[in-house]
């Protein structure tokens, strides 16, 4: 190694004493509370398959307190935790902690893809080392720099580590967009900047920051997030409003009904009988008739006016 | 289902509250209709000094070899990329004047609900970090390819590579199976317009030779070499010659030519499913009407008011 130009490729046969060198030994627990979806069940699986520095938990139940998981990481030598945390089996959190002492964070996981689906054709080594990228608003926000340093932690393959391999063969990109963090997960295939994704992909939406691991002060809170069941219940009311206001428009349509759609020709049924003209005759004679009568009318009308004129 | 709660002695303050409430209720103090749940506003925290000082506790003071990470900007718009992303765009703009469902996003608003421009975006983030942390690895003399005889396991199983390699080539067949359909089609078009242009050309040669034969008999023109430069509509019925020669092959072909004739009208099992010739080229046009409905006998009220105006006019 020490020879230069550097050789990009490290001989197989090459053994390194890995644990002596073996510095920032990160444990983390990544575990489930019971009531988690399959979909999120794999998620989690896919960051276990990637965290060769990860240690397994059989899923929490419910009615134990949150504050518990401080013990169990105490008990399995563990001093980071990922706890996926399902509701009503459709939404996803993920509390990132660290253990004794340090800050937690909660987040809302949306749109995961685990890394079973087809359309993600990149592959890399079980436990190598993924570059991390910080989108530069990790740098400039407080609290966004506080979960990096939490992230970092956590899902960054430590050094030496016994089941890690030595090659750089994927990268991890976060980004904040959208007031969420954006993770994608991929391959490098040559490295001048060819990629393919390898999965998984989540968004993870902050919720809070615990100055204690699960419990302590909130350092920072998320005053734009909505809870997914408030989400759906907003969507629901509305469509409540639009099928009230469609029936009321239905209502107030057959109550009002339409005095003349079309104009018709009123002769226009002399050409429902056979003899067509005899019947336009009678129409005719009618229709005289009737004004003489308007205009014997108008004449009697006259003649009282003058007679109540003259009276005066 | 019940949500974690953060620590136990929290329980106890919620039961104060339901007490007071139930004694409030108790008095009389309570009535329906009064009373408004009050949504809690929720409060802006960002306490900046403390967040500051949480990471300065946990930050890990390590050589950047033990943490690998780094800030990214966007790698530059690789060529091909742009190129990708131009065609986006274009269909993108097509897609909002097509469909007015579709509702409208300014195109600077636009990554956050447009899937390939927001991956886009990621992407390119990940080529810069891979060229910023390969080129930091290397000058810290630490290789980073993998030899081509190291195997370890993969972070996904060959069977599932497999898999998606099956995938990924059952995508690329069906779109050159689309795209194989589209041209078929517009050669059909093509055909169809040239068609056309011939049968234009045709009448205008016909008008053109009927013409000169009028100016021949009035004595105008004195040969009848006109007649003899046709060389055009001998193609011309050269090729229908061909086209009723293959449908009359077809009916031989069905009906026969020669041979005996017994039974061959018969209908057979597969004849009667309709499943043994092609009729295309057999029937013509007969088998159903393709442009617009059947002229229909108008109903019975309409025809005779129609009888009663042609009458009386």
């Amino acid at each position: 190694m020490e020879n230069s130009p550097l050789e990009s490729v490290r001989s197989s046969d090459a053994t390194i004493n890995k644990k002596a060198k073996w510095k920032n030994r990160q444990r983390v627990l990544v575990f489930a509370a019971r009531g988690i979806n399959h979909r999120d069940r794999h998620l989690m699986r896919d960051l276990k398959t990637l965290m060769p520095h990860h240690r397994s938990e059989s899923k929490m139940e419910r009615t134990k307190t949150l504050s518990v998981v401080n013990e169990m990481c105490e008990m399995k030598h563990c001093n980071k935790a990922l706890l996926f945390e399902g509701r009503r089996k459709k939404d996803l959190y993920m509390w990132a902690a660290c253990a004794p002492s340090g800050p937690s964070v909660k987040f809302l996981v949306e749109n995961a893809h685990t890394m079973g689906e087809l359309k993600m054709a990149g592959n890399c080594l079980r436990g190598s080392r993924p570059l991390l990228s910080f989108d530069m608003q990790f740098k400039k926000i407080p609290h966004l720099n506080l979960i990096k340093e939490i992230l970092t932690q956590t899902l960054g393959v430590p050094n030496h580590h016994p089941k890690s391999q030595p090659f750089f063969d994927h990268v991890y990109t976060f980004t904040y967009l959208d007031d969420r963090i954006w993770f994608r997960n991929f391959q490098i295939l040559s490295e001048d900047g060819g990629l393919s994704e390898i999965g998984p992909r989540f968004v993870l939406n902050p919720i809070k920051i615990f100055e204690e691991s699960f419990t302590g002060k909130c350092l920072w809170q998320n005053s734009s997030y909505v809870s997914p069941t408030r989400q759906r219940q907003e969507i629901k009311k509305a469509m409540k409003d639009r099928y009230v206001n469609r029936m009321e428009q239905k209502v107030l349509k057959e109550s009002n009904p339409v005095k003349n759609a079309y104009k018709f020709n009123e002769n226009d049924d002399i050409f429902e009988t056979s003899d067509a003209i005899k019947k336009a005759k009678e129409y005719a004679d009618n229709s005289i008739s009737k004004q003489d009568k308007q205009r014997k009318e108008r004449k009697n009308q006259m003649k009282q006016k003058l007679k109540k004129k003259k009276a005066k | 289902m019940m949500d974690f709660e953060m620590r136990s002695s929290d329980s106890e303050g919620y039961d104060e509250s339901d007490e007071e409430l139930q004694e409030a209720f108790a008095r009389g103090d309570l009535k329906p209709g009064l009373n408004i749940e009050l949504v809690k506003e929720k409060i802006d925290v960002n306490d900046i000094p403390r967040i500051l000082a949480k990471h300065e506790e946990i930050e890990l003071k390590l050589p950047w070899i033990e943490r690998l990470d780094m800030y990214n900007d966007l790698a530059p718009l690789a060529p091909e990329l742009a190129l990708q992303l131009e065609r986006h765009e274009q269909k993108r703009a097509n897609q909002f004047k097509g469909n007015a469902k579709i509702p409208y996003v300014r195109p600077e608003e636009d990554p956050v609900l447009n899937d390939f421009k927001r991956e886009m975006l990621f992407h390119r983030q990940a080529q810069a970090a891979v060229v910023e942390g390969i080129r930091r690895l290397h000058e810290l003399n630490i290789p980073t390819k993998r030899p081509d005889d190291y195997f370890a396991e993969m972070a996904k199983t060959d069977e599932h590579m497999q898999k998606v390699r099956a995938n990924l080539m059952a995508k690329e067949q069906g779109q050159a199976k689309s795209e194989r359909i589209r041209q078929i089609r517009e050669q059909r078009k093509m055909g169809k317009m040239l068609a056309k242009q011939t049968k234009v050309q045709r009448e205008m040669e016909k008008k053109e030779m009927l013409d000169q034969l009028k100016k021949f008999r009035k004595g105008k023109l004195k040969n009848l070499d006109f007649l003899e430069d046709t060389k055009a509509n001998a193609k011309a019925s050269a090729a229908s010659k061909k086209k009723s020669a293959a449908k009359r092959k077809a009916r031989d072909q069905h009906y026969g030519f020669g041979g005996k004739k017994r039974g061959l009208k018969r209908n057979t099992k597969a004849s009667s499913a309709g499943l043994e010739r092609n009729t295309k080229g057999l029937l013509g046009n007969k088998g159903g009407r393709k442009g617009g409905a059947a002229a229909k006998r108008p109903g019975k009220a309409r025809r005779q008011k129609n009888k009663a105006k042609a009458k009386g006019k």
